[in-house]
């Protein structure tokens, strides 16, 4: 009972309870949980789970940004959604959904990628961003931004069975420092190519959300990446140094807030999109035609490599460009690029 | 020479005295791997420098880009 007098006395609601019964958190570390904002890059399976938790918990402000919309096959393990929302825009969606959960946080949304282009509009002024993308670009960007003006950020990423979290804070270790080279394209496998249990994106989320308090009220993160596989029983934080010379974290040199380094994404006079990744290797074509899982009609000599996906026509060529027909939108034929070519 | 892998003790040749060896010869499908030595992240363009010794501790670790 006198719990009760307190909390109503600070003007917290008895929705947090349990919460702030944790001694760690308390009054005061709830208090302070209302009054931080967070942007969300990514409404997918880590990212419904992700905000779900955030908001239940009662963050002060939570911005969603996605540009995709909800298919049939994302129900499994995208929390937020139901049947009735396929087509429907996913941060939309998940913005309207959590305003029902909790009417105390603030939700805004955005329809839209996150590119270097509009990091800064997108991420300015928040405390903490959350990482619910699904491509490794993306990823460098919010790590250099986040570097460049101290926010941190909480990495998330699954695969199969198995997920990692990584918390990166100002002094580092940075995703950079973990990744000093962009795999090439096709060496990562991804989830359209080895599948998801869906339990991964609620531990994966769950973990990450868990950095994000103990960011936010103060606390000491995790150091070094956690990696686990549910299925095989198997947890481990891989403890890795900082590079003293990352070009990230230690140089600080943000290459990838540089909008030239951005691939270049153009509709074609044919209705097709035309994607040329930045860099400048080729791609192993033979390679990438091995993993790929869930398309029709592959083939594959030594200049370019074809198959049909979700009704498209993807072609890659040597030089790394890829051509996506049968849509003229840009953002389906990135995230198409994205889910069947890895990166 | 006895190295650990990904925590697991496993004896290799002296004959397979560098990274750039084990890599190449024992783990051909490790490919997009991160590589983790002793703590420390070796970049691709290293790889070929750093000689093994006994007690030496390699990571491979399966980035995952999916979310």
């Amino acid at each position: 009972m006198k719990f009760w007098k307190k909390t109503r006395k600070v003007n917290v609601s008895s929705r947090y309870d349990k919460q702030i019964l944790i001694g760690d958190i308390g009054v005061s570390g709830q208090k302070v949980l209302s009054s931080k904002k967070v942007a969300l890059i990514g409404c997918g399976a880590l990212g419904t789970n992700i905000a779900n938790l955030m908001v239940r918990a009662g963050v002060g402000e939570i911005f969603l940004v996605d540009r995709d919309f909800v298919e049939l096959g994302n129900l499994h393990r995208q929390v937020l959604f139901s049947e009735t929302d396929i087509g429907k825009s996913k941060s939309e969606t998940a913005a309207l959904k959590l305003k029902a959960v909790n009417s105390e946080v603030n939700i805004k949304f955005l329809i839209r990628d996150m590119m270097s282009s509009n990091i800064s509009e997108i991420a300015k002024g928040y405390d903490l961003i959350m990482d619910g993308t699904d491509n490794i670009p993306t990823r460098m960007i919010i790590n250099d931004y986040s570097i460049k003006e101290s926010i941190p950020w909480v990495y998330g990423g699954v695969l199969g069975t198995g997920g990692m979290v990584m918390t990166i804070v100002e002094d580092g270790p940075c995703l950079r420092c973990l990744l000093p080279d962009l795999p090439e394209q096709g060496d990562i496998p991804t989830c359209e190519t080895m599948g998801v249990l869906n339990t991964i994106p609620a531990v994966t989320a769950a973990v990450q959300v868990t950095e994000a308090f103990k960011i936010l009220m103060g606390k000491d993160p995790m150091k070094g990446l956690l990696q686990f596989d549910l299925w095989g029983n198997n947890f481990t934080i891989h403890e890795f140094m900082k590079d003293p010379q990352c070009e990230c974290c230690g140089k600080k040199d943000f290459i990838y807030l540089n909008e030239d380094n951005e691939e270049i994404v153009t509709a074609l006079c044919d209705g097709s999109i035309q994607i040329i990744p930045s860099g400048t290797s080729e791609a192993d074509l033979k390679l990438i035609a091995g993993k790929l899982k869930g398309v029709e009609n592959l083939k594959v000599n030594p200049f370019r490599l074809e198959f049909e996906v979700e009704g498209k026509k993807v072609t890659i060529f040597k030089d790394r460009r890829v051509i996506v027909k049968g849509t003229n939108d840009k953002g389906i034929a990135r995230s198409i690029y994205s889910k069947f070519i890895g990166l | 020479m006895k190295i650990f892998v990904n925590g697991k003790e496993k004896i290799i040749s002296d004959k397979i005295s560098s990274l750039h060896g084990f890599i190449g010869i024992i783990l051909k499908n490790e490919k997009g791997k991160i590589i983790e030595l002793n703590g420390k992240v070796v970049k691709k363009g290293e790889i070929e420098g750093i000689s093994l010794k006994d007690g030496d501790r390699i990571e491979l670790i399966q980035f995952m880009g999916g979310g």
